[in-house]
């Protein structure tokens, strides 16, 4: 029997703005709160290497992604738009960003980690900015997929794979979601967008922004992946913003007036050479490995681990902040997936009333999965580098575990779910493994793992146009900032050199840059580049998530950048 | 089975025209101008046909293309894992493979008529047809460490080139008398030449993956590749021919030509199907460069095709010629009247 909605819910729903939901949705005129669900349908794209016909074909399944709005305080017509996102890959935005001290509600900071039992109010709001836009990524968060065959467990595992699973068909996702969005909110559409990306977010946003600003490559054979209707989606877009190039290739120079800054958060980019350079610089004596070991009375050996988390896992102590007990950080996120599972706090994040979103409902997804064994995590880990096992992996097993009984009132607001299916997930342990370990794009020999080094080529060249904003996290020992810098350094064939400067510029309270030297003929496209700057300021007491440990100096670097950037901040 | 049935019909017929050409040849009246060979009649009416190499290089590349793409997806990238400890091995399992068309067996008549006792001329037709379908597979297996192994298994049923042209010469012959009843003859004929091709393949592709706690088809896709093609050319052909008379209105006769055959502008349509996609064109035949630049290695590779889609970033190298040119033995039969 379906239980009438609370009379809380429907004061809610009265005062609050309408939440969106489907693609059919019409065009919005009005900027209020919004949250919803974008459908992806099924798209058919490829991977090669310069060969047509020896191509990988993959067709995705339709997606739902949940995607939550919060309008600028002032102005919001006027005002840029954020679009944030977490990491993972295939970790949630909602219990991420969302949840820490970006939107007008935030977990508090100051209760230790896994405690509280509600949000706050946020001080230091990211809606004085601009408009935000929170976008949970494929199967996490509460985005789901549909498939059919869904009570098929054989074919529910098949559904983890490249077809849904890759850095690059994940980014063009998020492209889909913010060009759908704009496109429904005509005001909006011509305005400055402003990426932000945390942890494995900045391959997200690399990989995002390569793709729009050469996104005819992606649509005519050039690159080695091709999503033909996604080039045209962002053809379209860029016609409606650009009128002057109908029916032409826009350039990357105009392209970022749109889409020419982004804000990375402890970016795993560029993740290759960076976890190299990482172990190799942590297993230097004088190392913050061997600073913990004298403090815990473990000695830190090299030899003895097989890398940084092993010696973490065995000290107690969190590699997201090593100076925090082992499960510091993933206590605030799990802290918020718990949280968000009951409605009036997800209704009072995000400032919309998600009871009106028919896709929560569980009679609107019987086609729907999470999961692809209901009851365990059932994925072999010993053949997994320890970091992935203990940074994803694990964590994920936990939570899949922790909610096979789905805790908060959603069961009881919008029906029992199949037992495949959830409404919330931090972390999905088979999307992550299906990106981190087996996948057949991987295993065919395309670079479709977040570490491939193609993704910090990506990344340099995105630079080239794209003012970069970037967080210097003393305590983060998984996204290790100081191999940031050496590990962009280490694509010699592009980067002369890349260093670090801490000179202050205009008083800034935070100093800090890293400026990029390029070779002469770095990009055969782009004429001498010369030296980009990279936003870099140091966040002292801060973990990987920056906003919750630092929120207040994060959200003042931010707003002098932008500032200087010739954004107008109320 | 389809193509023994085929060869099997051709052979027949042949022999069936074989024994109605006697047979007409013993029911028509003697002719005033003497008997076959001697030059006594104004009229013949000829079939022939015989083992010919074509040369379809360019078409046949697209074998060399195949198994070279292969080759550099499988085998090179398996050695690449290997070196990089990706893998423990891999192995592949394959009895037989791509066939190009080596071999075919041109049909012709003409009509020839005596404008002097030595010199002829005619007009016929002849028809080449070379087809090469093979079924095949191939499986990559791959091991990994903690007993995972994974096994890729491409099933073609079937993988076909065919070549076909209908040639409509004009010729000339010049003939003499040779050793008692034996007559030599040089011959040229020229004219256009209609061919078309065809390019396909059915194919089958299963991805499976077993290990201590799993075992299921991680992937699984039927796919279809045809591109077609069609044009006009021009035909020469040049030969020398010996003709020995068995009765008199019948004669037997053996040539060695050189035939001349190549259709440069070919166009015609393409469709492919993977999984539940469906894409088709329609394009000029030419020859494309491919640079594939992979982790493991490059490889560079022409080969011909119609597929030219739109903003891409490839265009052709130079022309595609369907090109049946070569040496043809031929046997025939001469009716005389």
């Amino acid at each position: 029997m379906k239980r009438p909605i609370p009379l809380w819910m429907c004061v809610l729903s009265l005062i609050l703005s309408p939440a969106g939901n489907s693609n059919s949705a019409p065009h919005v005129q009005e900027i209020r709160n919004e949250a919803g669900f974008m459908t992806i349908e099924p798209v058919s794209f490829y991977f090669h290497y310069g060969s047509y016909f020896s191509r990988l074909d993959l067709r995705s399944s339709e997606a739902r992604m949940f995607y939550s709005f919060q309008a600028a305080d002032r102005n919001p017509k006027d005002k840029p738009l954020f679009v944030f996102f977490n990491g993972g890959p295939a970790s949630a935005t909602s219990s991420g960003l969302m949840s820490m001290y970006t939107g007008r509600f935030t977990l508090d900071n100051r209760i230790e980690s896994g405690g509280g039992e509600g949000y706050i109010s946020n001080p230091v709001p990211w809606t004085r900015l601009g408009n935000l836009l929170y976008i949970d990524a494929r199967e996490a968060g509460f985005s789901y997929n549909i498939m059919t065959r869904v009570t098929e467990e054989l074919a529910r595992w098949q559904e983890f794979n490249a077809q849904n699973y890759n850095p690059l068909f994940d980014a063009a996702d998020y492209i889909r979601v913010i060009l759908r969005f704009l496109a429904r909110h005509p005001v909006l559409r011509s305005n400055r967008v402003v990426i932000v990306g945390e942890s494995y977010g900045g391959d997200r946003a690399t990989c995002m922004l390569h793709l729009l600003l050469n996104y005819a490559g992606y649509g005519g054979g050039r690159e080695m992946f091709q999503d033909p209707s996604l080039s045209r989606e962002i053809q379209e877009h860029f016609e409606a913003v650009f009128p002057g190039y109908l029916g032409r290739t826009v350039p990357p120079e105009v392209i970022t007036r749109q889409f020419g800054h982004q804000i990375l958060i402890q970016p795993s980019v560029p993740w290759g050479y960076r976890e190299e350079l990482t172990e190799e610089m942590l297993r230097r004596p004088g190392s913050e490995l061997y600073r913990i070991g004298t403090e815990v009375g473990i000695p830190f050996r090299p030899d003895a681990y097989a890398d940084r988390s092993e010696f973490l896992q065995a000290a107690g102590r969190d590699p997201y902040i090593y100076v925090k007990p082992d499960g510091w950080l993933n206590g605030f996120f799990g802290n918020a997936g718990r949280l968000l599972r009951t409605v009036s706090n997800l209704v009072r994040v995000t400032g919309a009333d998600v009871t009106r979103l028919a896709e929560f409902y569980a009679a609107a997804r019987t086609q729907a999965y999470r999961l692809a064994d209901p009851d365990i995590f059932g994925q072999d880990e010993a053949n997994v580098p320890a970091a992935v096992r203990v940074l994803f992996l694990d964590p994920a097993a936990r939570e899949a575990a922790e909610t096979l009984v789905e805790p908060g009132d959603m069961t009881a607001v919008f029906g029992l779910l199949q037992p495949w299916d959830r409404y919330f997930l931090g972390n999905n342990g088979n999307a992550l493994w299906a990106f981190h370990v087996f996948n057949v794009a991987m295993k065919r020999g395309y670079e479709a793992h977040p570490a491939d080094i193609r993704y910090g080529r990506m990344f340099l060249k995105n630079l080239v146009s794209v003012e970069t904003f970037v967080t210097n996290a003393a305590y983060d020992l998984v996204v290790y900032s100081k191999a940031f810098a050496p590990s962009l350094a280490r694509y010699w064939e592009i980067v002369d050199s890349a260093r670090i400067s801490k000179d202050p510029v205009g008083g800034e309270s935070r100093p800090g840059r890293v400026l990029v030297t390029y070779k002469a003929n770095a990009f055969p496209d782009i004429p001498a580049v010369g030296t980009r700057t990279i936003r870099f300021p140091l966040y002292d007491k801060s973990c990987h998530a920056v906003s919750l440990t630092q929120p207040v100096e994060l959200f003042l670097d931010v707003a002098e950048w932008l500032r200087q950037r010739g954004f107008v901040i109320d | 089975m389809q193509a023994k049935r085929t060869g099997f019909c051709r052979l027949s017929g042949i022999i069936t025209v074989f024994f109605l050409a006697i047979g007409l040849a013993r029911t028509l009246p003697a002719s005033p101008l003497g008997s076959a060979g001697e030059g006594s009649h104004r009229f013949q009416f000829e079939l022939f046909g015989g083992p010919a190499q074509p040369g379809l290089s360019a078409f046949n590349s697209l074998v060399d293309y195949d198994n070279r793409i292969q080759d550099f997806s499988y085998d090179r990238l398996f050695d690449s894992l290997r070196q990089r400890g990706g893998i423990i091995s891999w192995a592949n399992n394959q009895p037989s493979g791509r066939k190009k068309i080596a071999l075919s067996f041109p049909l012709g008549m003409r009509f020839r008529y005596r404008v002097s006792r030595r010199v002829s001329v005619s007009l016929g037709a002849r028809a080449s047809l070379g087809r090469r379908e093979t079924d095949f597979s191939f499986e990559y297996t791959r091991r990994e460490p903690l007993d995972y192994e994974d096994r890729e298994s491409v099933r073609y049923f079937p993988y076909l080139l065919s070549a076909r042209g209908l040639a409509v010469l004009a010729g000339v012959h010049y003939n003499m008398s040779a050793y008692r009843k034996l007559t030599l003859e040089a011959f040229l004929a020229a004219g256009p030449v209609f061919s078309d091709c065809r390019y396909s393949s059915d194919w089958e592709y299963v991805w499976h993956r077993q290990g201590p706690d799993i075992d299921f088809d991680v992937s699984r896709m039927t796919g279809h590749l045809e591109e077609m093609g069609k044009g006009t050319g021009i035909a020469a052909d040049a030969g020398a021919r010996i003709q020995y008379p068995v009765m008199k209105r019948l004669a037997i006769f053996l040539e060695g030509v050189y035939s001349y055959q190549v259709v440069k502008k070919i166009r015609g349509k393409g469709r492919e199907i993977r999984g539940d996609v469906e894409t088709t064109w329609e394009g000029r035949w030419a020859i494309k460069k491919e640079t594939i630049a992979a982790p493991w290695g490059t490889m560079e590779a022409e080969f011909p095709t119609n597929y030219w889609p739109e903003g891409s970033a490839s265009s052709p190298v130079r022309d595609f010629r369907l090109d049946f040119s070569g040496f043809q033995a031929r046997i025939g039969l001469c009716l005389l009247f």
